[in-house]
């Protein structure tokens, strides 16, 4: 009986499932379909159900639409996203508006002025209503399943509400909370792409997630404005992992949400995982909550929060600065006042090698150590010591666990440091004015970056009013309103002139719009000049040479008033300002848009006539005329003579006065230096002379006694080099007296294939060579050597070793059959450092050379 | 006993308000400071609750001064004021790595010792207990410094070496550059304040196995180095074998071993006696460090040591015939046994 209902109960079963699967084939179902017409280079395309909550947009054409069945599988299809849009300029599929299609005259500074104090009120409100903080309720968290819909909805209602669409609309539509956090929602979406939003929505607390932050004002807008959004999907995927973790009442203190938001931006944008992200997270949560960061944490922004919690190396392990294990070491065993970070190095011995022999770049230097010190890189320096790198570390690494902002930073053959004590950036451990910051905001490593950043974020709620245009520049440029989004991109970058990455969005966009039209991007060169440039001199000089000088100058026809402009770029500029940079690429940039030799010739004609009378910049553009003529391919060699000579009579026009020659001397020293870096032997001698008559006080008056080898001294005339980093150039004219009879001075540096080179005018049969030290009794534990070359690559040892009498280095030559054109002397062992005053090689230029 | 009495019941300690009057206070006895930072730090402020507000170190510092010191960050007028009046025209001394500390200083101003690790000055009770041991060694050096302040030639050597033995920091400027001179003559403190572990290492760097190990075990013998003087001598012969060089190949496991064994045994608790352990396990065992304890094994060659954590056992000695094959003698003579300086 059972088995017989179990079989009927089954047929029934089968019957039902196959009407259900026929049912569609015998009674169809009526959909509308509706799809947009796509343009070229759209980037959404949107398919809408009949019952779309959004409003329709009329303008559409259904024509040719077809209807895709939405699947609650996390896959989008690829024709169904809003695409990711931090580096393009992505258009909605909208129609055309024809009085919107046009770029707009460019505009003179009196023509912005009433928009400027549009602008001001607008930055008032901003700081009055932060207080307040506006929450917007009107979207729940299921809506956030379908980030199209949002985006779509949002955009038709901002530039519905938007009006006449021109500056004054613009600003007071952004002056209301609620338009603020719509404008934010369509960003959010726009940055993370429709598909990475819906990526985050189907994690398990994915909707509730973006349901808490993107009702709350204050919340998007610190993570949309408070620096770069790169990867931003991953960053919410990091949040709501965070939000999973915490829970949603935690993430309304303010420092949890804070140190929530900058950890989950920091981590997607360098990266790293999701593992170490937690780690962090939790480090600098746990460390807040329990008071064990410093208090200036308390007051940090957001901005300035990503130093901390972005900081580099997050995973666990040994060697790792960065891990929580390691910042929390330093977080309890060196707690300082801010102000004492800044040389907190000294608690590390300086040493190349340990005590066992190891070298510090060994993988064997820590190796017994690091059980002991419990996996901890910190510790374990502490004890063993370590050499700039491992100084450097600890101190920035100490004052990050304290929550302190820091970095650490790449010098030429060193490693220093940038800390950040109150509002004033200072460098530590550093001994050049070349900085690489290892964390940079815009992947700008040089020190005037870091001051620009500084001051940008400082000024918090215009570079917030500033940020919130370019958004609604890029919303309207998605919207194919190209005439506001240009207005609204110049309101922008006048509103805050330091706004580096508005100001290179809004080059972009000229870019793309408007290639050729020549006021717009004069007018675009004069606003850098007249902001960034104020103050921020390195930042205005890579903007107009990397993203102005390319588009501005074909459209220049008359060199002349393009020279002037170049040259005019330096004359702006009082001196080095926050700190020196390398003028070098701006000039390249220069003098890459001469098309001709004349042109180029006439070029640097300018500039030298412009920088030479600049003591700040001269050596510089000397160094670089140096460096440029060595790069440039040989052909006839007129234009490198023509280039030589301009260079040399630029030195020679240089005053005699005490304080003209201190300049003289300091601008010759680097030009100098920069031709024995360059092998530059003709302008080596020409500079050396240069300055031996025009500073002859600076060198020795007679060189000592010395007893040298047969032939004659065929070094007099040759370049030098040594192995140190030099950071104070101003003594290296000193460097060419070293060859003289009357002798000189520089420093020497002997390890390993490091030591002295000279580069001599021939190649030379060799009858010894002599160095004299400044140290008058030099060590004799290891034996210094010399090496010939005939090409400066490949070299071959000489015999016999140096022999060592006080100051004195001798290397009996004669009858080893040394000859070459580059002798160099190196030492066997460990680093030796001493000063060297005088070096000549003698022996007898080879016939037929 | 009579320290032990002294520490074991509070006492009334006599307090400075200022760092010039606690150094005016101090004669023989240390100024204990309370350094803690002021307008920065929670820990601190939590730290300065429980020490000095609820009275838990003062009445344990016995004869010493005690003085709470402050210390700003990026201080206010007022701040600024508060911290001249307190220093007066002193400075606080220099090596103080973390606050809140208890620092023990000498009426000169010298830094003698730091009680600053999380560990200890997690609270009153463990500071207490590292700032005891501090202040007994700080009597039981500053008497042998007395008494060789009285004493002349060798024996004033042999208290400075006994001094320096103990756990604290010698006061800086205790002896003039003649002296020196006339200590680096060959005496025990000689080598002491001579001792530069990096120029044992390029010493080494021309040397045979042979004469490597002669070198090293001739300054063992002509003693006055600390444990940690002699392990850093280990580390540097061990090191050079350890590597090899240019004529010789890098020594046997088995000499590493006892190198390394040796080393620990100096002092197995300090930093280069973790250093000996750890080179054991990843260059002798070629094994890995991990969170795990060390594998008890490790430690099957020489592994005991005297009271004094010194190896009772002989030092190792290279054979003179084979630079490449060295082997392991247990009865060579090993190091001076230092107990003529206590």
């Amino acid at each position: 009986m059972s088995a017989r209902l179990i079989k009927l109960l089954t047929a029934s079963f089968l019957f039902f499932c196959l009407g259900i699967a026929l049912f569609p084939v015998f009674f169809p179902t009526k959909v509308e379909k509706k799809t947009t017409n796509i343009h070229q280079g759209s980037s959404i395309v949107r398919e809408t159900k009949v019952d779309d909550w959004s409003r329709d947009d009329e303008s559409v054409d259904d024509s040719d639409s077809e209807w895709v069945e939405d699947t609650e599988d996390t896959t989008v299809p690829e024709r169904r996203i809003v695409r990711q849009d931090d580096e393009t300029f992505n258009e909605d599929d909208v129609p055309l508006d024809a009085k919107q299609n046009v770029v707009p005259a460019a505009r003179v500074n009196a023509q912005f002025s009433s928009i400027m104090a549009a602008v001001r009120r607008l930055i008032e409100t901003l700081e009055k209503q932060e207080g307040d903080n506006f929450i917007g309720e009107d979207l729940n968290a299921d809506a956030w399943g379908d980030p199209e819909k949002i985006y779509f909805t949002l955009a038709e209602k901002i530039v519905g509400k938007l009006g006449k669409m021109d500056d004054e609309a613009i600003i007071k539509y952004m002056s209301a909370p609620e338009n603020r956090l719509d404008l934010a929602r369509a960003t959010l979406i726009r940055k993370a792409g429709s598909q990475g939003v819906r990526s985050v929505s189907v994690r398990p607390k994915g909707k509730a997630m973006l349901h808490a932050l993107t009702s709350d004002l204050n919340w998007m807008t610190n993570l949309l404005y408070s620096g770069p959004t790169k990867n931003l999907e991953t960053a919410l995927c990091y949040l709501e992992t965070i939000y999973g973790l915490v829970g949603e009442e935690e993430l309304k203190v303010p420092a949890t949400r804070r140190i929530a938001t900058t950890t989950a931006l920091e981590f997607a944008r360098e990266g790293w995982n999701e593992k170490d992200m937690l780690s962090r997270f939790k480090y600098y949560n746990d460390s807040w909550k329990e008071g064990k960061l410093n208090s200036h944490f308390d007051n940090l922004q957001y901005w300035e929060t990503r130093f901390v919690t972005g900081c580099k190396q997050p995973s666990d392990g040994a060697g790792n600065w960065g891990s929580a294990r390691n910042l929390a070491w330093h977080r309890d065993n060196v707690r300082l006042p801010m102000e004492q970070y800044l040389g907190a190095e000294c608690q590390l011995e300086y040493r190349l090698r340990n005590v066992a022999g190891d070298s510090v770049f060994s993988a064997e230097y820590l190796a017994p150590i690091w059980k002991y010190v419990n996996f901890t890189t910190g510790w374990a320096y502490r004890e063993i010591g370590g050499v700039c790198g491992a100084l450097s570390h600890y101190a920035t690494f100490s004052a990050l666990a304290a929550g302190l902002p820091a970095s650490t930073m790449g010098e030429p053959g060193h490693c220093a440091y940038a800390m950040r004590i109150g509002n004033e950036w200072k460098r530590g451990n550093s001994i050049y004015w070349q900085h690489g910051l290892h964390k940079t905001f815009w992947g700008e490593p040089e020190w005037g970056f870091l001051y620009l950043t500084q001051k940008l974020y400082e000024d918090r709620f215009r570079t917030c009013a500033a940020d919130q245009l370019v958004a609604m520049a890029d919303l309207l440029t998605a919207r194919r309103k190209m005439k506001s989004a240009f207005s609204c991109y110049e309101v922008a970058v006048k509103a805050q002139p330091n706004n580096w990455p508005a100001l290179k969005r809004y080059a972009a966009y000229l870019k793309l719009k408007a290639p050729t039209d020549l006021s717009k991007w004069m007018t675009l060169h004069d606003a850098v000049m007249d902001g960034m440039g104020k103050e921020h001199y390195h930042a205005a000089a890579t903007m107009q040479s990397r993203y102005v000088y390319p588009m501005l100058a074909p459209l220049i026809k008359d060199r002349g008033k393009l020279n002037k402009m170049y040259s005019g770029l330096f004359n702006h500029f009082k001196d080095w300002g926050a700190n020196r940079w390398d003028i070098a690429p701006v000039l390249d940039a220069q003098i890459a848009t001469c098309q001709t030799d004349d042109e180029k010739a006439a070029y640097l004609r300018e500039v030298l006539r412009v920088l030479m009378r600049r003591p700040d910049y001269s050596g510089a553009v000397l160094t670089w005329g140096l460096g440029y003529i060595a790069r440039m391919p040989e052909g006839d060699g007129k234009i490198q003579e023509d280039f030589t000579n301009m260079l040399v009579q630029a030195m020679s026009r240089a005053g005699t006065s005490s304080k003209q020659i201190d300049e003289t001397w300091a601008t010759l020293g680097e030009a100098i230096h920069a031709a024995a870096k360059n092998k530059e032997r003709r302008t080596f001698q020409a500079i050396g002379r240069l300055a031996y008559r025009k500073c002859k006080k600076r060198f020795p008056k007679k060189g000592p006694r010395i007893k040298g080898f047969s032939g004659v001294v065929v070094s007099a005339s040759a370049w030098i080099d040594t192995a140190t980093t030099i950071g104070d150039m101003s003594q290296c004219c000193l460097h060419w007296g070293v060859l003289q009879r009357h002798g000189g001075a520089m420093p020497g540096k002997f390890e390993g294939k490091a030591g002295l080179t000279v580069g001599l005018e021939k190649k030379c049969d060799l009858n010894g060579v002599l160095c004299l030290s400044s140290e008058q009794s030099l060590k004799k534990d290891r034996p210094f050597y010399i090496e010939v070359s005939d090409d400066g690559q490949n070299w071959t040892r000489v015999r016999p070793n140096g022999v060592i009498n006080g100051n004195e280095i001798r290397f009996n030559l004669k009858g080893s059959e040394a000859s070459g054109k580059f002798v160099r002397m190196l030492r066997e062992g460990d680093k030796y450092e001493p000063g060297i005053t005088g070096f000549y090689v003698y022996g007898k230029p080879q016939r037929n050379q | 006993m009579v320290l032990g009495l002294m520490f074991s019941a509070p006492m009334q300690a006599a307090t400075a308000r200022t760092y010039p009057d606690a150094l005016d206070k101090a004669g023989k006895n240390p100024v204990v400071i309370f350094i803690y930072g002021a307008n920065y730090d929670k820990v601190s402020e939590k730290a300065y609750e429980i020490f000095v507000k609820k009275n838990k170190i003062m009445p344990f510092v016995n004869q010493a001064v005690f003085l709470e010191m402050p210390v700003y960050q990026m201080p206010s007028e007022r701040e600024k004021k508060d911290m001249e009046k307190r220093l007066g025209n002193k400075r606080l001394p220099r090596g103080i790595w973390s606050y809140p500390c208890l620092a023990v200083v000498d009426a000169a101003g010298n830094l003698r010792g730091v009680v600053q690790s999380p560990d200890e000055m997690k609270d009153p009770e463990s500071a207490l207990a590292s700032l005891k041991v501090m202040l007994k060694n700080f009597y039981a050096q500053e008497k042998l410094l007395e008494k060789a302040r009285k004493a002349k030639g060798e024996k004033r050597a042999g208290l400075l070496l006994a001094a320096s033995d103990i756990d604290l920091r010698l006061p800086s400027g205790l002896l003039s550059k003649a002296e020196k001179k006339d200590l680096g003559n060959g005496t025990g403190m000689g080598n002491r304040i001579e001792f530069d572990p990096l120029s044992v290492v390029e010493a080494l760097q021309t040397k045979s196995y042979d004469e490597a190990n002669a070198y090293i075990r001739q300054m063992m013998a002509e003693g006055g180095y600390s444990k940690l003087q002699r392990q850093m001598m280990m580390a540097a012969y061990a090191g050079h074998l350890r590597r090899g060089g240019e004529g010789r190949k890098p020594a046997s496991k088995e000499l590493l071993r006892a190198l390394y064994t040796e080393m620990r045994n100096i002092d197995p608790k300090s930093t280069y006696g973790a250093y000996a352990e750890g080179a054991l396990v990843i260059w002798v065992e070629g094994g890995t460090l991990t969170d795990q304890p060390i594998p008890t094994e490790i430690n099957r060659i020489d592994n005991r040591t005297d009271d004094d954590g010194n190896n009772s056992g002989g030092g190792t000695v290279i054979s003179s015939s084979d630079d490449d094959v060295p082997t392991t003698d247990a009865d060579g003579d090993m190091e001076q046994d230092d107990s003529d300086f206590e």
